[in-house]
């Protein structure tokens, strides 16, 4: 629990550092083109600068702090308690917040575009949350694997509680969708690094749950977001899995984390128990498998050495003082 | 609230959610509809009276009610679908709580084994494999008289003819080729080889009824040996075997399956004891074989016949790695028990990983490192650096441990080095371990016990040196003592320093060497005869094996001096036909040697003259003793002689003949080097200098150590060994094989002495050391080996040959709870009669086994005459029972073979007594203890 405990600290300790910087610059903008005073009439005058209303930063820096802590809760619910509860409570808290108070935006997907812009085009700058939303999960990705997925993305977690009676996705079709967020990710890379007049932000466009979170949105967009929806009640996550270009980049990077899920709270069975327990296909071997473990929880369940299996013959599994 | 109510509740509010949600989507649908068919008539009526207001600017005022009518009504239909659209999300959550609550309800879903397995196979890719195996081979083939009648092409008989030669010493040279040929003895090639040569039909029908190792019905396609040596009875090789013939189908009377693929036998032992239990399929040997991995091991020998086993690339070419500078070496232990822990294909995975650096790196292949346990060894050795030890290395590590050290050359390869290892960490997807935590240190805790207390005198440079390497063997001192023995010495000399060494024969009598050798001297006659005894036929012992396998040369070195001291010209080496790496590697070695004049005709250009032939055994554990090895030499039954006239008079053909066991020969040359003195310091009064074991059995640590006379068993079994596997309690020790005895526990101080030894009922033998915890039997034990000398009496004696048949058969009532109360004194009994009245070896040291276990572990035969097996293997007097720690893993359920336990997940498991075969499968796949022996 100790590394737990650790990543959690870290994961809180950066967010603090990092939105200090969005206070410091005040954005102030010259007014070039407006219309005259006299044909908005009614005695307007233009003010000489434009300011930003000081509310919206502090807002900023409330998202980025609220993500580290969704974050650093949901991998101490997940890792250290090991509950599902309680990781529904969380989600159903970030799902409320990040996606219907804060309407999906800023969401660390479509920052990716918004990254590589800045990045190849000197004159496109990003707000500072944009980078830390970017930045916070995959630097999380690195130390515990994707914690972001499990309770906080808004995006999965309205798949995630509408999951129903979850299958098992034949390996094989799971793994070729699964190239298919890969390619999504060249193409949005691919758009964003375009010239100015060709660049598309396609994430963010053709984001299927945005619609939902702000009750409103292209017709077309919500009728795939409901579609994404009603197969989600039977096949898990489908858009975290197979479409998230975001997830393809955290895929990559878990696979290189410090720690993991790990399904059993002690000892390793074999006993494979748990091998359809996961809806998200992230189970191989008998073990979690970083890259595609989303934090989700549901495995422990089904391990028979956990607590609420075992026999009050059996000693309990020892849960480092959490 | 019950169950029911709330199934009940849950099923009301989803129903109730259902309505709202799909009666909003109606209302939502019509809205929308009758929204857009308006659509066209109000723009029509815009269009009407714009036209109007053109015309006549006093109708603007209706365009513009009109416009303010049809903005309010679009508003007021904005705010009723926000209203629905609200009801909608509320109802859709609302149908969605409901709808999980009552799946909720419904129960946990839980994989079947079915399921489970399924998943198991994809992972392990046997699918494919498993699919053939159901289809079953093209053509079924069954041994028949039809099949035994074919005829055959007898060209191969005449080839081994002319090879062999006609005389009736060839005889068993010449049947094991024709065996090899046409994989049993054809009944048309024995009449072949009665027709050609001086053999007679009945010298044939003696021998090959003999020799265990031939077989005289047809066979499968692949033939597995399953090993019943004393390690891997101890540790299961019984369920192996039954496991096997469960698998294969293979009916009660007969050793092939029904189509004619697999044989299964067993064979005594394969010397591999430390990576028991161990089973060989044609030419494959799988080392900790347990029951379930069986299947596995009979599709890997189908794929490895199919032509279909994954080949590695070879090295990759290039061209400066022959003048680059040698970097340093790596280091490879390729005995047979490291080929059979899977160092063959390390060896290869490591070859390509040097040869994708580009650098020159000697890999190199070395005898057996003694760490038996760790199988396989690999070290990396760069001058000026310190030696680096991984244990337990796989082929996926080779890279990982090359790059470790060897850092490729030219940038090309440099950055090729680092996206694979980024590529392969990736693809592995977190589950790979660091190679790191494969590496051991010399100075490590378990190392150090491990190597402090040994001594190595006869597996001198174990572990350093190639020992197909002569070069590197001259380099370490090699030949230096034949050179000093044949230039500075009189034989008489060197018969006089082995006497001083005090060496005695390592055989297992411990007859001094000096003693026996200056009785060949004086032998008159002037053709003698050397012969260096390899038939390691012990269970349990692979020292012999070893040492031939590991230090060819040193054997060689060994008898030359031997030869050169009692005035021999020729001999003989007699090893097993078990071990074929062994025959291979003195063949070469002997091969090499005379090249270089280290044998031959002008030994050192001295003049003097050694010929070295090479007998393969067949499989007959009484050729261990002397008189019988030399029958079989002769061509004849191994039944031993009466002694006197010795051997040292009237050996082989009735000339003088010297024998001795491998061990000997090999600590020759160290013993001549460095004095006899130094030698005679080591060890203890009457014993002096060291002694190879094979520690195997129930021990943490095996292997093959060398340690010095006087070292205590329990030093041997708790330090080197460290102590017993999964912390059980240490209840014996088997020294000596099937003529040795058990050391209990509490004698465990007696010190490894001939004498001490045989003090308290066991004797050194070959050096087999089998370490029993409180879960072996040792009714079973002295079963198990009574029944191995039983087999392998020769039948010349009838109190070996009935005796011990009559003693078997006490033993297997006992075991089965049919003991009589007075069995145990007709035992002791019968044993003492058999040790009086026995001519030979074999016959004298039979009972030891059976005396010692009753001599120190009484209450255990008295347990089994009440009906109890206190260790829980005696399959008659046991059953299985699943305790309360059981926690529903299934474990016990999936590895059952005979469908005795039911899949309940997450509860506790029963076994059906019926059903159950006692395989015992089930407890060693149980991770909570939670199945007990009754």
């Amino acid at each position: 629990m100790k590394q737990v405990s650790l990543a959690v600290l870290l994961i809180l300790a950066i967010s603090f550092i990092t939105p200090i910087g969005s206070f410091g610059a005040e954005y102030t903008r010259e007014v070039d083109v407006v219309p005259p005073d006299a044909d908005i009439g009614n005695g307007y005058v233009t003010p000489p600068v434009q300011h930003p209303q000081p509310k919206a930063a502090w807002w900023s820096a409330v998202d980025a702090l609220l993500l580290a802590l969704a974050m650093g809760l949901s991998a101490w619910i997940v890792l250290g308690r090991r509950s599902r509860n309680w990781l529904v409570v969380l989600t159903v808290g970030c799902l409320l917040y990040f996606g219907f108070y804060r309407e999906g935006c800023v969401c660390p997907i479509g920052a990716i575009q918004n990254v590589t812009v800045a990045l190849t085009d000197a004159s496109y700058t990003v707000p500072f949350v944009v980078l830390v939303f970017f930045f916070l999960p995959l630097i999380a990705a690195l130390l515990i694997g994707r914690v972001f997925c499990g309770g906080v993305c808004p995006l999965g977690a309205i798949q995630d509680l509408v999951l129903l009676k979850p299958v098992q996705v034949p390996r094989r079709l799971d793994k070729a969708l699964g190239t298919l967020k890969y390619a999504y990710l060249i193409l949005a890379v691919w758009y964003a690094v375009a010239p100015a007049v060709d660049r598309e932000f396609i994430i963010c466009r053709f984001d299927p749950f945005v619609g939902f979170f702000r009750f409103a949105g292209p017709g077309n967009m919500m009728l795939v977001g409901g579609g994404l929806l009603a197969l989600g009640l039977f096949v898990g996550r489908p858009y975290c899995r197979y479409l998230c270009p975001y997830g393809a980049i955290l895929a990559i990077l878990a696979r290189f984390s410090w720690k993991g899920v790990t399904i059993t709270p002690d000892k390793e069975l074999d006993c494979g128990l748990c091998v359809e327990s996961c809806p998200l296909g992230a189970i191989e071997q008998m073990r979690a498998v970083p890259s595609s473990c989303l934090y989700c929880a549901r495995c422990f369940a089904s391990c028979p050495r956990e607590p609420i299996n075992l026999p009050s013959t059996v000693p309990q599994p020892d849960r480092g003082g959490v | 609230m019950s169950r029911d109510t709330q199934r009940l509740i849950a099923r009301l509010l989803a129903g109730a959610a259902a309505i709202a949600t799909f009666a909003t989507i109606g209302v939502m649908i019509v809205g929308y509809s009758a929204a857009v068919g308006r659509i066209a008539a109000e723009k029509q009526r815009i269009d009407e009276l714009t036209e109007l207001a053109r015309e006549d600017d006093s109708q603007s005022a209706a365009l513009v009610a009109e416009w303010d009518r049809q903005t309010e009504a679009s508003l007021e239909r904005d705010k009723r679908v926000a209203k629905e659209t609200r009801v909608l999300v509320i109802s859709a959550v609302l149908l969605l709580i409901g709808a999980k609550w009552s799946v909720r309800l419904g129960g946990r879903r839980v994989p079947t084994a079915k399921a489970i397995a399924a998943h198991r196979a994809i992972w392990e890719k046997r699918a494919s494999t498993r699919r053939r195996r159901t289809t079953g081979p093209a053509e079924a083939h069954k041994p028949c008289d039809a099949c035994k009648a074919q005829a055959i092409d007898l060209g191969f008989v005449d080839e081994v003819i002319s090879r062999f030669g006609r005389s009736p010493e060839a005889t068993i040279p010449i049947l094991q080729a024709v065996q090899d040929h046409y994989r049993y003895l054809h009944p048309d090639a024995i009449a072949r080889i009665c027709a050609l040569t001086e053999i007679t039909p009945a010298r044939i029908a003696g021998v090959a009824s003999f020799y265990t190792q031939f077989r005289h019905s047809p066979v499968g396609r692949h033939i597995v040996k399953v090993c019943h040596g004393t390690a891997c009875h101890v540790a299961g090789a019984q369920a192996i075997t039954d496991e096997l013939r469960r698998e294969l189908g293979i009916a009660a009377d007969t050793d092939t399956d029904p189509t004619g693929e697999f044989t299964v036998e067993q064979v005594a032992c394969m010397g591999c004891c430390t990576l028991a239990p161990v089973a060989q399929i044609d030419d494959a040997t799988f080392g900790h074989l347990s029951p379930d991995a069986v299947p596995d091991a009979l599709d890997a020998a189908r794929a490895a016949a199919d032509g279909d086993v994954c080949r590695p690339r070879p090295p990759l070419p290039s061209e400066d790695r022959e003048t680059a500078p040698l970097l340093g070496e790596i280091r490879i232990g390729l005995g047979s028990c490291c080929v059979a822990g899977g160092s063959g294909k390390v060896h290869q995975a490591l070859e390509q990983a040097v040869a994708a650096t580009g650098s020159r790196v000697h890999i190199k292949r070395v005898g057996c490192v003694g760490m038996c346990h760790q199988t396989p060894l690999v070290e990396t050795v760069i001058p000026g650096k310190p030696a680096a030890l991984y244990a337990g290395v796989g082929p996926e590590n080779a890279a990982a441990i090359v790059l470790r050290h060897f850092r490729p050359t030219g940038t090309r390869r440099r950055i090729t080095a680092a996206l694979t290892t980024v590529a392969q960490k990736v693809r592995r997807d977190g589950q790979a371990t660091p190679i790191t935590e494969r590496a051991i240190e010399l100075r490590d805790p378990p190392v150090a016990a491990f190597l402090g207390p040994q001594k190595h005198i006869a597996t001198e440079h174990c572990g350093q040196i190639d020992p197909t390497d002569l070069d590197e063997y001259l380099r370490n001192d090699g030949f230096k003592a034949l050179a000093h023995c044949v230039n500075d010495m009189s034989p008489e000399d060197v018969i006089a320093e082995v006497s001083r060494s005090g060496l005695r024969g390592r055989g297992g009598a411990g007859f001094p060497t000096g003693l026996k050798w200056s009785r060949v001297r004086e032998a008159k006659g002037e053709l003698k005869y050397i012969i260096c005894n390899g038939d390691e036929g012990d269970p349990g012992a692979f020292m012999d094996r070893m040492l031939m396998e590991s230090f060819p040369f040193r054997v060689i070195e060994g008898i030359a001096i031997a030869a050169f001291a009692v005035g021999a010209r020729e001999g003989y080496l007699y090893i097993r036909a078990e071990y074929p790496l062994a025959v291979e590697r003195i063949r070469g070695a002997i091969h090499e040697c005379e090249q270089r004049g280290y044998l031959g005709d002008n030994i050192l250009g001295t003049g003097l003259s050694l010929r070295l032939n090479i007998m393969e055994g067949a499989g007959a554990f009484v050729c261990g003793e002397e008189t019988a090895l030399l029958a079989s030499i002769e061509g004849k039954r191994g039944s031993p002689r009466l002694r006197p006239p010795f051997p040292a008079d009237q050996g082989l053909r009735n000339k003088p003949t010297l024998v001795n066991n491998v061990e000997t020969y090999t600590t020759l040359p160290w013993i001549i080097r460095h004095g006899a003195d130094s030698f005679a310091a080591l060890g203890t009064d009457k014993s002096k200098g060291t002694k190879v074991f094979a520690l195997a059995g129930k021990v943490k640590r095996g292997g093959l150590i060398e340690v010095p006379m006087g070292v205590t068993v329990r030093r041997i079994v708790e330090e080197i060994g460290g102590g017993i596997k999964d912390d059980r309690q240490f209840k014996a020790v088997q020294i000596g094989g099937p003529s040795g005895g058990c050391v209990p526990a509490f004698l465990a101080d007696t010190p490894v002495d001939y004498e001490a030894l045989a003090e308290v009922g066991a004797i050194m033998g070959s050096g087999g050391l089998v370490v029993l915890d409180d879960t072996d039997c040792m009714v079973d034990i002295a079963r198990y080996f009574l029944a191995f000398t039983q087999d392998h009496s020769c039948g010349k004696c009838t109190y070996c040959r009935i005796g011990t048949r009559r003693m078997l058969d006490i033993l297997n009532r006992i075991c089965e709870g049919r003991g009589h109360p007075s069995d145990l004194d007709t035992l002791e009994e019968l044993a003492h009669a058999i040790k009086k009245a026995s001519l030979c070896g074999l016959g004298k040291t039979a009972p030891n086994p059976v005396l010692s276990t009753l001599r120190y572990f009484r209450e255990e035969y008295e347990a089994h005459l009440d009906g109890r097996c206190p260790a829980g293997k005696c399959k008659a007097l046991i059953t299985y029972r699943v305790t309360d720690a059981c926690t529903g893993c299934t474990l016990c359920a999936q590895h059952c073979p005979d469908d005795a336990i039911g899949f309940t997940p997450y509860r506790k498991h029963e076994i059906d007594a019926e059903k159950c075969t006692r395989c015992d499968i089930c407890r060693t796949k149980c991770p909570e203890d939670a199945i007990e022996v009754v």
